[in-house]
């Protein structure tokens, strides 16, 4: 019998659902409208249809791999439960002060204070202490404990966050709070700071863990309930959530971090992006998701993304290891308008969903980057294979009286300016994520998918200097393909500082130790065999009296003297790399980290989705489905240009631009002066010829 | 603005220039912040990069209408400028005022195009020690420039590429903390030569004649929106502030500055002559002529903030008329170190001004940011620590909602309490919101804070830049001035003693225990007319008490049954509006409508000099 994954990713609109047979590797694409008030509705009815398309037995499913948004909704929605929060004598304005700053380029006339999600006479200030080097000042009060185990019940608190000050030196305060909450409120799910981000600076470490106490429940809720969906279904299938660090953890794991799956579904399109120019043959891309609202950017070194601490979840800083995505507030609903003084401006408003681009006929009065498309010839009027059809009058007329006519300009002039504008905004975005990281922008290739992307793609990369494009087979549902790929990974983390030039070597030892074992008494659990834990050392220094780290990997096997003055040594070399100078200046260790992951053999799906065929060189010579009028600012006209079918597109077919394919998920053009081709894998190929 | 017409530019490629130039900056400022050393810079974000045109005047940045390049040009001709030249200074008299304190460094980069400057690049941050009276630098005790640190006058740190390393050392050794220093300065290098190559890029992307024209239609823009606002938001006629610092530093009398905007016909005229002669300590505050017409500019570019922050925001006020020797504008050498307690309250007092012609349609009176310098000598090494600790204020409420709780000022940020107690021997005890310090209002006024710091040290010292203690915060529009600011050490014990809240040379030692209540903003709008499920809310959250919650906003509230008593407000309320009358526009001790109504009350009830205001 043959035995399946299945990966399902839910998205804004549409549940994606990725079916891939383990032995062959064959798979097969379905896609189910996303159910937002409870999600796993649209899972269920997605996972019913694609067995019985496929006729594939429930019971031959092992694998479930699923990227969810729900505990990033419940934060964006306000949807989460009622937390209570308990803090150190002194501190119970944690959340309410924060680090006192508005958002760099706010300005204080207007910005509001986001609400918190715990306000402060839900946070209960405990009489205990400890310090930075772990000492314990005082001792938890029990009494005082139970007091504010009352006052919770009272105040209808479905969740705890414990946060007290210096536990990630010391979690023994905590956890000694978290017994007596359990006795008092045996069904209260209690999240510890020493647990979720045991980490220093006591705002982001206390704001994560009541988020991760936020969503709790709503996300065991609902693991909850898929889990049992599953039994009645009678399939044995192993249920495993994608993390915003792009690895993927049990559903029993998720439940009881679930902050750490927030961002959830860029990750796995990034996982995706790495498997995708593996196949191509390419080690370094830069990844470009463009949706509707936004687009999400990240760069892959040597195939590898990037990791990142700074990352921020709606208005809150979320300082755990996630895949280093910048999302830029511009998508193919993004409004062009003009302002009083006659800028020409795109984004950050966004059409959404409802009313949609002007073209969508729901009476938008709005003109968006996808008008703008429209208009131009770059999209058909048809899209998703024929089930909308766009109405270019509409997009014309809203262009011609928002944009064009204020500003005296042509329609096709109007149109192609909102296009470039918001190209440059993604431009800005990449150099950024890429600078930032000491690398040129002119090094990597282009990964586009999401339903803009592969429109765009081009576009940025001649900005950028980039020579390749490459679009996947399925533009679309790049994310779920992702889930098939993705490892299973957690981060372990401890904040042990370690003053300059007198580092504590056994100590250090010690901790990378106790990080190891935790991160292999985890892999057991999921099921992932000994042969194929991997665990990575690494470690956040920084020059003295500098406030941000840079995380180095310790590469030495073991930990001693020189495998640090190694470690010291990369460290120099990082930032000088990063900011073009390094320091004759002691340096300090502040953080240890390790890394566990390992593959479930089963889930080790080499093949990325596409036609995967065998490497042939005939040349197929396409002939275009259709002719219809493109505008291209390089020719600064229309012109008559072909429209391919992607479908019907094979390996080894050429396409030279000025060219159009359309598929079921997205578009792409291909500009003057690209050269396209499909790889064996399905993938888009297309090289600037220019360069 | 250089050219009254510059050849128009189309408006695709304006706004893709505008972009490029706010993507650069956005860059530039990420190795400021992530390279720099000192707390001040990458906890506080100190720090700004900006792009000026090449006459000097900003292209896009946070120059706020300063001269940055008069002083450099004076001794640096354009003509004797190379490409990879580095211009470094901190120079506030030299620059006349376009750094305001010595503190604040600038270091800017000619950019060469075609053989010509085409543009500069300004790096800015705010550094933690160069020389002065104590470490830290500057400080409430100062009262000459000299106590306020090392002056570096305009000097070419880089020289066609290469360090002058023998200016460089000079600099580092004036520093008691020259690692800090180094790592700073080498940040601030870095971002004005990113900052270069991003806009010659520019040029070569867009050509330099459209780039030069881009530029010069947008501080054109900029300058017509600025100008057109004003004068459709200002009537014909008088409008006069006057605000007060509780004092210099030194002495016990208050200092007050004033500012009157007249308009007649199109003209309108800036004048703060009527301002106090100068302090002997250190609040004065060098206030250019650009500098008080781009605080107005900046309230006139929220109508359209697609256009750039530049030169334009000067466009509003035809002419400043200042004072040589008054309190905006000190003869050398008077101390300027803490003029932050000036130039905040001018900030706000350019929204006074705006109130009077808008109807109290602008953000109530902000508290002065303060700084704490905890210092202390560290056991084991016998060296002295400093720590400068910016803690927030409350900020004024607005039109459509509360001020701001707990802010610093705009983007500036707090040192975490576990950052303080793993880097120095102090323990932050209580960092909390100051109940009933936001001034009431339909919209209250932010609240300040509560920090409580104690010493695990020895010995140390500790100095305090904290303003508000005897003037609060103004209302207006009927809101009513903020709660002020208070120090006190040991509280709570026999040796419980007041500290004087702008001081230095404090004593302390091990155990002894700090704490700062922090002033809050004004309110806004008539606090009977606060809807009372937000009265409510800050009781139960602790922002309002609630016998505060009774007697300013006259909202009854049965704790208990967290609940507001609709019948006993009402009743209340009443009571409250027949007894107090009308408000007025403005309120701070007392309602009043004009500024000489209320100098009229404080020089007969806070005469001057004042007899020490502090009980000890």
């Amino acid at each position: 019998m043959p035995r399946y994954a299945l990966a399902v990713d839910v998205g804004g609109t549409f549940t994606d659902l990725l079916l891939c047979e383990l032995e062959t590797g064959w798979q097969f694409v379905h896609k189910t409208p996303s159910t937002p008030d409870d999600p796993s509705i649209g899972f269920l009815t997605g996972l019913t249809e694609i067995l019985e398309k496929t006729s594939a037995d429930p019971a031959s499913l092992v694998h479930i791999l699923h990227g969810t948004t729900i505990a990033t909704n419940s934060v964006l929605e306000n949807k989460g439960a009622p937390v209570g929060l308990l803090v150190t004598s002194g501190y119970k304005y944690v959340l309410e002060i924060a680090r006192h700053g508005t958002p760099r380029l706010a300005n204080p006339n207007t910005w509001v204070k986001p609400v918190r999600p715990v306000r402060p006479r839900d946070c209960r200030e405990m009489n205990e202490r400890t310090t930075f080097d772990g000492a314990i000042l005082q001792p938890v009060d029990e009494i005082e404990i139970a007091r504010a185990a009352q006052h919770f019940a009272r105040a209808g608190v479905e969740a705890i966050a414990v946060a007290f000050l210096h536990s990630y030196a010391n979690p023994s305060n905590e956890q000694r709070a978290r017994e007596i909450m359990r006795r008092e409120l045996p069904d209260v799910p209690v999240s510890l700071s020493s647990e979720v981000l045991p980490v220093y600076r006591e705002y982001e470490r206390a704001i994560t863990t009541v988020l991760n106490a936020y969503v709790t429940p709503r996300v065991s809720r609902y693991i909850d309930n898929l889990k049992g969906s599953l039994t009645s279904l009678n399939t044995p299938a192993t249920l495993s959530i994608m993390k915003s660090n792009g690895g993927i953890i049990g559903a029993d794991t998720a439940v009881s971090q679930p902050v750490y799956t927030s961002l959830s579904g860029p990750a796995a399109g990034v996982i995706a992006t790495a498997q995708i120019a593996q196949t191509a043959g390419i080690s370094n891309c830069i990844s470009f998701d463009m949706g509707g609202t936004s687009t999400d950017v990240s760069l892959l070194r040597d195939g590898r993304p990037g990791l990142t601490l700074n990352g921020k979840l709606g208005d809150w800083p979320i300082q755990l290891p996630m895949l280093d995505i910048a999302t830029i507030g511009c998508g193919g609903g993004s409004i062009a308008a003009v302002s009083p003084y006659g800028s020409l401006t795109v984004g950050p408003d966004s059409a959404g969903a409802d009313p949609g681009p002007a073209c969508y006929g729901r009476g938008a009065t709005s003109p968006t980057v996808t008008d703008a498309n429209l208009v131009l010839g770059r999209v058909s009027t048809q899209i998703a294979g024929g089930q909308l059809s766009l109405d270019t009058r509409a997009a014309e007329k809203t262009i011609l009286r928002a944009v064009a006519e204020p500003l005296g300009m042509e329609l096709s002039s109007a149109a192609s300016g909102i296009i470039r504008i918001a190209n440059n905004a993604m431009v800005g975005a990449i150099r950024n994520i890429s600078v930032e990281r000491g690398h040129d922008p002119r090094d990597f290739a282009l990964v586009a998918y999401g339903g803009a992307g592969p429109m765009h793609a081009i576009d940025v990369a001649n900005l950028l200097g980039i020579e390749t494009v490459v679009v996947p087979a399925h533009p679309g549902i790049t994310s779920a393909s992702g889930l098939l790929v993705a490892e299973f990974k957690n981060d372990y983390a401890r904040t042990v500082p370690q003053q300059a030039g007198d580092f504590d070597v056994s100590g250090i030892a010690e901790v990378f130790d106790r990080l190891e074992r935790e991160g292999r008494d985890w892999l057991a659990t999921e099921g992932v065999p000994t042969p194929s834990h991997n665990l990575i050392r690494s470690a956040d220094l920084r020059y003295s009296h500098q406030g941000s780290e840079l995380t180095v990997p310790y590469r030495n096997p073991y930990v001693d003297e020189s495998g640090l003055r190694d470690l010291v040594e990369e460290f120099h070399q990082q930032h000088n790399q990063l900011y073009g100078f390094s320091l004759e200046q002691p340096v300090e260790i502040v953080t240890l980290r390790v890394t566990a992951s390992g593959q479930v053999g089963a889930t080790n799906i080499s093949t990325p989705l596409g036609a995967d065929q065998p490497v042939s060189t005939e040349v197929r010579t396409d002939r275009p489905e259709s002719f219809r009028p493109v505008y291209f600012d390089a020719m600064a006209k229309f012109v008559e240009c072909p429209i391919y079918r992607r479908d019907d597109l094979a390996q080894g077919s050429l396409i030279e631009g000025p060219a159009i394919l359309e598929g079921m998920d997205s578009t792409v053009v291909v500009n003057p002066g690209w050269l396209g081709s499909v790889d064996q894998h399905g993938n888009f190929i297309m090289r600037g010829q220019g360069h | 603005m250089n050219r009254a017409n510059p050849a128009p530019v189309d408006p695709v490629t304006r706004q893709l220039i505008r972009g490029s130039l706010r993507a650069a900056r956005l860059e530039c400022e990420l190795i400021i912040e992530r390279t720099a050393m000192s707390a001040f810079i990458r906890e506080k974000k100190d720090y700004t990069v900006s792009f000026l045109d090449r006459h000097g005047q900003e292209i896009y940045g946070d120059t706020m209408g300063s001269d940055i390049l008069g002083c450099v040009w004076q001794h640096y001709p354009v003509e004797s400028m190379r490409p990879g030249d580095l211009y470094w200074y901190n120079d506030p008299y030299l620059s006349e005022g376009s750094i305001t304190h010595t503190p604040d460094m600038v270091f800017i980069a000619p950019v060469f195009y075609d053989d010509e400057i085409v543009a500069y690049c300004h790096s800015f941050a705010h550094f933690w020690d160069l020389g002065g009276s104590r470490p830290g630098s500057i400080g409430p005790a100062n009262t000459e420039i000299f106590h306020d640190g090392t002056l570096v006058p305009p000097i070419k740190i880089i020289d066609a590429g290469r360090l002058n390393d023998e200016a460089y050392r000079i600099i580092l050794r004036n520093s008691r903390y020259p690692d800090l220093l180094e790592g700073d300065s080498r940040a601030l290098m870095s971002a004005a030569s990113r900052a270069q190559e991003r806009l010659l890029e520019m040029f070569d992307r867009f050509g330099k004649q459209t780039m030069l024209d881009s530029i010069d239609n947008d501080q054109a823009d900029t300058a017509r929106l600025v100008r057109d606002k004003t004068l459709e938001l200002i009537p014909e006629g008088e409008y006069s502030v006057r605000d007060y610092m509780d004092h210099a530093g030194l002495g016990d009398h208050w200092h007050s500055f004033h500012l009157k905007l007249s308009r007649k016909g199109e003209e309108i005229l800036l004048d703060a002559s009527g301002s106090d002669d100068q302090a002997d300590g250190s609040i004065n505050f060098i206030a250019s002529d650009g500098a008080l017409k781009a605080y107005f500019g900046q309230y006139f570019h929220q109508f359209d903030t697609s256009l750039l922050a530049n030169h334009g925001l000067l466009a509003g006020i035809d002419a400043v008329k200042l004072r040589n020797g008054s309190i905006l504008r000190p003869e050398w050498p008077a101390a300027l170190g803490c003029r932050a307690h000036t130039f905040t309250k001018l900030k706000s007092a350019v929204r006074a001004v705006l109130a009077q012609a808008t109807d109290g349609n602008v953000m109530a009176g902000a508290a002065v940011y303060v700084i704490a310098y905890w210092r202390m000598k560290d056991h084991d090494t016998g060296t002295w620590l400093l720590c400068t600790d910016g803690i927030a204020v409350g900020h004024g409420a607005r039109p459509f909602g509360d001020g701001l709780d707990a802010i610093y000022q705009r983007h500036n940020e707090n040192y975490p309490g576990e950052f303080m107690e793993m880097e120095y021997p102090l323990r932050l005890e209580r960092y909390a919101i100051s109940i009933d310090s936001g001034g009431p209002g339909k919209y209250r006024g932010g609240c300040g804070v509560i920090r409580d710091v104690r010493l695990l040290a020895d010995e140390g010292t500790f100095g305090l830049r904290v303003e508000n203690s005897l003037f609060p915060t103004w209302g207006v529009a009927g809101g009513m001035g903020g709660g002020i600011s208070r120090v006190v050490q040991n509280t709570g014990t026999p040796e419980e003693k007041e500290i004087r809240p702008f001081s230095d040379d404090n004593v302390w030692k091990r155990g002894d225990l700090v704490r700062i209540y922090t002033a809050g903003g004004g309110g806004w709008g008539d606090p009977l007319e606060r809807d009372v499920a937000m009265v409510l809310d800050d009781v139960l959250d602790g922002f309002v008490s609630i016998e505060a919650a009774r007697e300013n906003y006259g909202a009854v509230i049965d704790l208990e049954a967290q609940r507001v008593d609709e019948t006993a407000t009402e009743v209340q309320r009443k009571q409250i509006r027949a007894a107090r009358g009308d408000t007025k526009m403005f309120h701070r001790f007392n309602y009043f409508q004009t500024e000489s109504e209320e100098f009229r009350w404080v020089n007969r009830n806070i005469p001057r000099p004042i007899k020490n205001h502090v009980d000890r």
